[in-house]
């Protein structure tokens, strides 16, 4: 869990290295190869989604704080899987996560189909491609269960406390 | 100014770095509130890319339902062995995109690996089904081992033991992953009931279906049009599923087969449910709950079952009830099994550890464990040297550790370590 203190000093960290300027974009408007430069990305307000995929939830949902929030949480996890996974272990750990989270997509959305979206999306560049290749590695051979219930079980955001 | 701006960010980096050094790990574990249990267990099997598998699952999931006949259905995926054979395809991402400029990034990989969205030139389309049919021969011709198979048959085994009827559903490649386990679990001397285990395959490029099963493979599905073209022993295809932007390969689960406003996912299901409808009960007699442990092994008499829980209580054949839960199967002949599960109610977090005791036998075994949690199942292998009979039971052998926590919504989380 993130304390305050930590929350306090990561704040003041975001809002100074917003100040940086220099060709080829802003910390707040960052450009496109700066934005796929690394596997993890630009994530210039820390929600644990990247800032693309960010966009294009807002712009492609843009009437549906519901399906937003659906797939921001499986965005998030996705993340996690390409940047902070390095053994079979984390990813057994993660897996589950990632499966509730796509729960929630379907459950919400009432299709998984904007699941593939995400990924693709996810999976921009060669270095992500190879991220995913590699947590995918970890889950060959391996059984899940996909989790059922209702959507304040599925979901980190209960649904119904979101307006449309 | 710029200098104080530097060093600002001079300042802003160490900060970071300090909460870096500070914050705990971001992973955190699946939570779930409901204890259910399931009378039907039915598993979906990815193709060659595991990327399509969750989006597939989750679809099929959503077609079932969670109940068939009033009975409660839980859907798991198992990952397919691919066995190194995809792992060119970042590679073959950056040369294709240094190739075809002008194509999007998101549009090529969904290409490469969940379907072949409009917009893609032509002959990057050839490329991409050439691609996938090479990866499921690669695949066909390698084949697969009993380390490969080890979890999900340990899974089968343990629902099984649970009196679950077991469906399995693979898609494309998932097709040999499906036969291979089939085969595993229905012969030799330790076979489940050929009765309580099905396949119903989607887009199969195999010969058969093991068991008999059914099958739905589209007339319109070019990847596995391709292979039977290319003289593999290829199922006849059975169904026409129009062609649609989603997937112009007509080989995708969630793009094609399964997709709401084409006439697969309809057939599909009805022929899920009929397989459903003709299973039969195994006759398991193990309780479920959210934590079950069962264990076989070859043919020798017996190997025993030890479960620590939280508060220390040792529940093995000479004190089968423990605190939380019971060892409620103790076969002691060839092959066992012997089965622990938990309550629902009397669920305490803490870890409970895994052991085993070779009790009695003339040679070396195997020990097959499996553990399921609501989250999944592991399945793990002991070689077992030496007979110890009792002397074992103080000291057994341990093969794992469940952690459960409590979070703050109140629900229970499992990791199996």
């Amino acid at each position: 869990m993130i304390n305050d203190g930590s929350k306090i000093l990561l704040m003041t960290s975001f809002i100074i290295l917003s100040a940086c300027s220099g060709s080829g974009g802003t910390a707040s408007n960052p450009s496109p190869s700066a934005e796929s430069a690394t596997v993890a990305g630009v994530d210039a307000d820390h929600d644990g989604v990247r800032d693309d995929v960010n966009r294009y939830i807002a712009a492609t949902y843009p009437n549906s704080a519901k399906s937003r929030s659906a797939l921001m949480q499986y965005a998030k996890s996705v993340q996690t899987s390409f940047v902070n996974v390095s053994t079979a272990r984390h990813a057994a750990t993660l897996e589950p996560q990632l499966l509730r989270a796509g729960a929630c997509v379907t459950a919400t959305m009432g299709s998984a189909t904007a699941i593939t979206e995400i990924d693709a999306r996810m999976a921009n560049s060669p270095a992500r491609v190879k991220a995913r290749s590699n947590y995918e590695g970890y889950l060959e051979g391996k059984v899940f269960t996909i989790p059922s219930g209702d959507l304040a079980t599925l979901c980190d955001v209960n649904p119904a406390s979101l307006l449309n | 100014m710029q200098s104080f701006i530097r060093g600002m960010q001079k300042i802003a980096v160490l900060l970071t770095v300090i909460f870096s050094i500070t914050s705990t790990p971001t992973i955190s574990f699946a939570s779930v509130t409901t204890c259910a249990t399931a009378n039907y267990s039915v598993i979906y099997i990815n193709g060659i890319w595991t990327t399509d598998a969750k989006s597939a699952a989750l679809e099929l999931q959503r077609a079932i339902g969670t109940t068939y006949n009033g009975q409660a259905v839980k859907v798991s995926i198992a990952y397919n062995k691919t066995h190194g054979k995809t792992s060119d395809l970042a590679e073959v991402f950056q040369q294709k995109l240094s190739e075809y400029p002008g194509v999007a990034a998101e549009l090529l990989i969904k290409g490469l690996t969940s379907g072949i969205g409009f917009g893609l030139p032509d002959p990057l389309i050839d490329f991409i089904h050439s691609y996938n049919m090479g990866k499921i021969r690669d695949a066909d011709s390698v084949g697969y081992s009993d380390e490969d198979l080890r979890d999900i048959v340990g899974f089968i085994r343990g629902s099984i033991t649970e009196n679950q009827k077991i469906l399995l559903v693979p898609h494309s490649q998932g097709n040999l992953y499906a036969n291979s386990a089939y085969a595993a679990l229905t012969s030799g001397s330790d076979a489940i009931p050929a009765g309580s285990i099905k396949i119903v395959g989607i887009a199969s490029p195999a010969a058969y279906v093991g068991g008999d099963g059914d099958y739905v493979s589209s007339t319109n599905d070019l990847v596995i049009n391709g292979l039977r073209a290319s003289s593999l022993s290829v199922l006849p295809a059975n169904l026409a599923v129009s062609i649609t932007t989603d997937d112009l390969s007509g080989h995708g689960m969630t793009e094609v087969y399964l997709n709401p406003t084409r006439e697969g996912r309809a057939e599909i299901i009805k022929r899920i449910k009929n397989a459903l409808s003709s299973l039969l009960e195994p006759g398991g007699q193990g309780g479920q709950g959210p934590i079950t442990v069962t264990l076989t092994w070859g043919a020798q008499p017996d190997v025993d079952l030890h479960v620590f829980e939280p508060d220390g209580t040792h529940v093995y054949y000479q004190n089968k009830q423990g605190t939380v839960g019971m060892l409620d199967l103790d076969v002691t002949d060839s092959h066992g099994p012997e089965h622990y599960f938990t309550s629902c109610g009397l669920l305490q977090p803490g870890a409970y550890k895994i052991g085993v005791n070779y009790f009695y036998g003339n040679s070396a075994e195997v020990a097959t464990i499996t553990i399921t949690t609501p989250l999944g199942s592991v399945t793990r292998n002991v070689l077992l040297n030496t007979v110890l009979g009792t002397t074992g039971n103080s000291s057994p052998i341990m093969v794992s550790t469940i952690v459960v926590t409590r979070n703050v919504n109140g629900s229970y989380d499992f990791q199996v370590i």
